[in-house]
């Protein structure tokens, strides 16, 4: 095609008029709009899986609070710990009479 | 990244000082106020600049359903991205950026790649056969033909040359509205310009065969 005839095409595709926007265009968007900002609420308070994802990591948290705090008791408490914790566990979780 | 009342207070002084109009510095007014809250104001931007956006997006679609789809998409993505508008450009430019992008992603996600003589109305087809040498092409035709031809471009090189020969942008107004740089929009303008040519020869080629075969039929 010579460059004459591209010409001709560029020309006459510059004449289409555009597409209109309809009347009721800016109620479709802000509704559209409106669907997205409750659907990222929806979202934010997220399913069960988030919400246990989300609570992990206080979980990981709170049971290193209580492995630091055994260690200290260990190192600078009288008594052994660990001694006390299985005594105390022989005779509450888990009594003899019990089995 | 400036905050929403930094650019809200920068954007309208710089404005201020460099002398544009009450009705930009109105303009930034108001996407404050949708910032700050007052979303059902977004109709007023949407009044505003729905045309310009329509008009962008017709360039890459003819299908008006789909047009409005894509416009509805741009102020979705404005919508959620308002704070990251700065107001050291015009509003108007930013968001026509967003359309651009719209766009471009919308030829990506097109799958219809091949071209087809058959897909081409009769007056385009009756054009390509060259007919009648001294006629201009319908404006509708002339759409029809370029659309076709132009599916074996990439959506990056339909854009340059869109923006280029239909919208009549310069290469520096491309280079605003996409983010390229000038020897990257110069360089796709020339390839995109060698395909787009071998792509119509190719489609006048079977306009001319078809004719041929009419003509031994009969």
């Amino acid at each position: 095609m010579s460059d004459e005839r591209q010409k001709q095409l560029w020309r006459a595709a510059r004449r289409v008029p555009p597409v209109q926007p309809p009347e009721d265009f800016c109620a479709d968007v802000l509704r559209v709009i409106r669907q997205d900002a409750s659907g990222t609420l929806a979202a934010r308070s997220g399913t069960l899986a988030d919400q246990i994802s989300a609570l992990l990591p206080r979980l990981a948290a709170a049971a290193l609070v209580i492995i630091v705090a055994a260690v200290v008791w260990e190192i600078f408490a009288d008594g052994d710990f660990v001694v006390q914790l299985a005594e105390a566990t022989d005779e509450w979780l888990l009594p003899v009479n019990w089995l | 990244m400036a905050t929403w009342t930094d650019f809200a207070a920068q954007g309208a002084e710089a404005q201020a000082d460099s002398g544009l109009d009450a009705a930009a510095r109105e303009e930034i007014a108001l996407l404050r106020r949708i910032r700050d809250g007052s979303g059902d104001e977004f109709a007023e931007v949407i009044r505003r600049h729905k045309s310009r956006v329509f008009s962008i997006l017709s360039r890459y679609e003819r299908d008006a359903h789909l047009v409005e789809d894509l416009a509805q998409e741009t102020f979705l993505k404005a919508w959620r991205a308002l704070k990251q508008f700065d107001g050291r450009a015009p509003f108007e430019h930013w968001l026509s950026r967003i359309a651009v992008h719209v766009a471009i992603d919308h030829i990506r996600a097109r799958r219809d790649r091949e071209v087809r003589f058959s897909d081409l109305g009769e007056d385009a087809a009756e054009w390509l056969q060259n007919l009648h040498p001294t006629q201009n092409p319908q404006p509708h035709a002339a759409r029809e033909i370029l659309d076709l031809a132009m599916r074996k471009l990439s959506a990056e090189d339909r854009l340059v040359l869109t923006m280029l020969e239909i919208e009549e942008y310069s290469v520096k107004e491309i280079c605003a509205r996409t983010g390229w740089t000038s020897i990257m929009t110069r360089v796709r303008a020339f390839r995109a310009r060698a395909k787009l040519k071998v792509a119509l020869l190719e489609l006048e080629a079977t306009a001319t065969e078809n004719l041929t075969r009419q003509r031994e039929t009969k």
